[in-house]
């Protein structure tokens, strides 16, 4: 046991709302640190909101921050505007190699975090606006990406049942936000929505791998001392599913393969043990290769290449997406249909209710593993207002009876089924 | 049994012969908690006309068999592949590219259970005709899928321009049509002739013990007679076959795969070149460099923008994708520098920046277990390994990159495809 300690968070507030966490592992060779600002997802934010980390990302000047980070071996600088249940998160990281590795004994990771901070703190803003040309370039990225959410038919078929599920809640707000309002971003709103976000955003430092995480600490103390901050009181609860008859809704677009998506509700969740029940049940029925659906609709009807189930805890939704003939959508509704009977009847085995805690644990144990799987986790814990370990939630897999399954499966009710289906549909074998 | 060492790195791997006469990389990492093992053969979609020593003519094959046997391969009489693995907990895959088809696993805990099941499966062939036409379902699913994928369509549709003749312009997974003509006959003949163990690898990378290595594979594998295998290669003229395809898809912005041919010597030389290959694009466009800001200033490339060098038995060329409303342009810009590089060679200053930069991409990936077994997969097939191309970078100099580039490359011999909506 004493191997997985290395593993373990350790974090510690450093600014009113502004906590600084690190997992550090000298195996890895690298080092990431990333800084995510969480603040409530809300519509008429989101877009103004969503380009800040991109704008931040440019610097003072676009060309000479990338010619440092080719000189610090090629460290890669990302930003990103998700979300996270009813909250949006912008960051900003840096993954770049050990300082042990630096050929000429440079402190890489204490360069990253002062180019970091600097980025997010020093940003390249003059009389209330950020450079026009900067945010202009960004806002047009934003756009096309919004615009670019069809290229991709699985991820968009996903995304419109979403949309058609979450209509009027914040689970239903687009991480970039629409069109419409991205449009309307200016030089001077997003300057403005940057003073909104250092101020009030809940911020979550992470440092993960190998490096001097206490320098990199220092760095953000250093600067978050100057800032004023006001910020939002986190809270976690999952979403509460409203009573309603299964939505449904199909559209058209010219593609050669139908994209069907269903998804199922349940308010049955509000503890750790029903949550961990809900996600062996989904192992059993459809989210791993020896599930329900997989051998059943792919393997026995042949009807599909992928149909897979994902549970997220955050809105209690179980969804399934598979891509199919169109004229075989009747026939994989009823197939996906008849998996999860099966589940709700109890028909599966001990020895599939053993398979799926070995699958699990296997996930568990292999998180600690890569840096993007142990940040993702934190991140994940401390937004839910947990901090277990990986191999701490792995304790709470053996506990889970065949009961537990089957009336967590009892628990899911159709909520909403989409089809992205071909124009004029005549088939053309 | 052999260490190879890097003193660079401070680590070291196994390489060594079974008794079998299957290769084995194992790559033990400290600290680390899951193994991630693959089983491979050098056989990919590029291998359609073939024979062995003791076959009398070539057989020609129709596009798709190698991925079809892959799928194939996970079945036998007691059940599929993926229903042995859930006993043992190991998360299970496959794929096929065009020059190899590799089945792993990642696994945590029982690792010895799971590398046995590894090894059994894909030694045991076992088809019928029934089980070869529901396949046909399934990846005739996969090949639908890929039809709607801009990314998937936008990039082969620019290798089908490249190459005239060389089998990499046909699609991994085949066509509907291609693959109504497997048959389970000739799935067997591919597996005689592939799954022969001489011609496969076995990697190992991460948390696990050697010696479970060496006993599964005892327990397990059958030595194999040696075999030569002869491949039908079509002579591919050094000119690409047309500099524009264009398809029409429902995308936002038109997206673009440009590719610039280079001229093949072998495959060792071909993998190796295409490292430096990568250095003289981050000269190039790299985020640093001057065209990268003017055409991201401009609107022109965004975030998404993407560069790989590519090579593998008789193939190599540098890509060059992303979104863009004017593709024409992207392509302009990047092709005059390419002429400009080849004719003036690369800026000392930058391409010791750039090779820097790579040094740090290649460290980077020798920390995660996937990455590693891939790495020392690729080297392998290529007749190298990790730790040489590491040197190739790090001892990499300008002059022998501004010579590769004139003998290699010439900005003519390029082809851009768009994908647009209609």
């Amino acid at each position: 046991m004493v191997e997985n300690l290395r593993c373990t968070l350790k974090r510690s507030v450093i600014a009113p709302g502004a906590a600084f966490s690190a997992v550090c592992d000298g195996k890895f060779k690298r080092n990431r640190i990333s800084v995510n600002l969480v603040l409530p997802l809300e519509e008429q934010t989101v877009s103004e909101n969503a380009v800040v980390p991109f704008v931040l990302k440019r610097g003072k000047n676009f060309k000479e921050l990338n010619l440092k980070l080719s000189e610090m071996y090629g460290a890669d600088l990302y930003a990103e505007a998700g979300s996270f249940g009813k909250y949006q998160t912008l960051s900003l990281s840096l993954t770049g190699i050990s300082d042990r590795f630096a050929l000429g004994g440079e402190k890489l990771s204490e360069m990253s975090a002062q180019l970091l901070a600097e980025l997010l703190f020093e940003p390249n803003i003059a009389c209330g606006s950020f450079g026009e040309k900067d945010v202009e370039i960004e806002k047009n990225n934003l756009i096309k990406a919004i615009e670019a959410e069809i290229n991709e038919k699985r991820s968009y078929a996903l995304g419109r049942c979403k949309s058609l599920i979450f209509a009027g809640e914040p689970y239903g707000i687009k991480k970039y936000g629409t069109v419409e309002l991205a449009e309307k971003i200016t030089a001077k709103s997003a300057a403005e929505a940057y003073a909104r976000i250092i101020k009030n955003a809940a911020i979550e430092i992470m440092f993960v791998g190998d490096g001097d995480a206490e320098g990199v600490k220092r760095v953000f103390e250093e600067k978050l001392r100057l800032v004023e901050r006001r910020p939002i009181e986190m809270g976690y609860e999952s979403r509460t599913a409203p009573e309603r008859e299964a939505l449904e809704l199909t559209e058209e677009m010219e593609i050669n393969q139908g994209k069907l998506v269903m998804a199922w509700r349940t308010n049955d969740s509000d503890s750790k043990e029903k949550r961990v029940a809900i996600q062996m049940m989904n192992a059993v029925f459809g989210m791993t290769p020896f599930s329900k659906l997989f051998v059943n609709v792919r393997e026995k009807q042949s009807l599909c290449y992928y149909c897979a189930a994902r549970f997220d805890k955050k809105t209690n939704v179980l969804m399934v997406d598979s891509g199919i003939e169109f004229e075989n959508v009747e026939k994989a509704k009823a197939g996906i249909i008849a998996q999860l009977e099966d589940m709700k009847k109890g028909n599966f085995s001990e020895e599939d209710i053993e398979h799926a805690k070995l699958y699990m644990k296997n996930a568990y144990r292999s998180v600690g593993d890569s840096l993007g799987g142990l940040e993702a986790w934190y991140l994940s814990q401390i937004l839910c207002g947990e901090s277990s370990s990986p191999e701490e939630e792995t304790a709470f897999i053996d506990g889970v009876t065949k009961e537990e399954m089957v009336k967590a499966a009892e628990s899911f009710t159709l909520d909403a089924v989409y089809f992205l289906k071909g124009k004029d549909v005549t088939g053309d074998e | 049994m052999n260490k190879v060492v890097s003193e660079r790195l401070g680590e070291e791997y196994i390489s060594l012969t079974h008794s079998s006469g299957l290769k084995m990389k194992l790559y033990q990492m400290k600290g680390f908690s899951s193994a991630y093992a693959m089983f491979a053969t050098e056989y990919g979609s590029i291998d359609v006309e073939f024979k062995t020593n003791k076959d009398e003519d070539f057989i020609k094959i129709p596009a798709g068999t190698a991925h079809f046997l892959e799928h194939k391969l996970f079945e036998s009489e007691e059940g599929d592949a993926f229903s042995r693995y859930a006993a043992t907990g190991a998360s299970a895959n496959a794929y096929t590219s065009f020059d190899r088809t590799a089945y792993l696993f990642s696994c945590a805990d029982n690792f010895e259970e799971s590398i046995e099941i590894l090894l059994d499966f894909v030694t045991n062939p076992y088809f019928t005709p029934e089980t070869v036409q529901k396949e046909q379902g399934i990846i005739g699913q996969e090949i639908r899928m890929y039809d709607d994928s801009p990314d998937w369509r936008v990039m082969f549709n620019m290798i089908e321009k490249m190459y005239s003749k060389n089998s990499v312009r046909e699609d991994i997974a085949g066509t509907k049509e291609s693959i109504a003509q497997i048959t389970a006959d000739m799935l067997y003949r591919c597996y005689r002739t592939f799954y022969n163990l001489n011609n496969m690898v076995l990697v190992v990378a991460g948390n696990f013990e050697v010696e479970a290595v060496l006993r599964a594979a005892d327990k397990i594998l059958k030595k194999s007679e040696d075999i030569t295998i002869e491949r039908k290669l079509q002579e591919e003229p050094n000119d690409v076959e047309q500099n524009y395809v264009e398809q029409k898809l429902p995308v936002a912005d038109p997206m673009f795969e440009i590719g610039f041919k280079g001229i093949s010597i072998n495959k060792e030389e071909n993998f190796k070149g295409s490292v430096l290959d990568e250095i003289v694009q981050e000269v190039m466009i790299g985020e640093s460099s001057e065209l990268y800001s003017k055409l991201y200033d401009d609107g022109l490339i965004n975030a998404d923008f993407g560069k790989e060098a590519f090579a593998g038995r008789d193939y190599i060329m540098m890509l060059f994708s992303g979104e863009s409303k004017e593709p024409e342009r992207v392509f302009a810009e990047i092709k005059k520098k390419v002429a400009e590089v080849i004719e003036k060679g690369v800026d000392e200053k930058r391409f010791e920046m750039c090779k820097k930069a790579m040094y740090g991409k290649y460290i980077r990936m020798m920390d995660i277990t996937e990455n590693v077994a891939n790495l020392l997969l690729s080297s392998h097939f290529a007749g190298t390994d990790p730790y040489e191309l590491i040197e190739v970078i790090a001892k990499a100099d300008a002059q022998t990159i501004n010579k590769r580039m004139k003998e290699c490359y010439n900005a003519e011999r390029s082809v851009l495809s768009v994908i647009k909506a209609g």
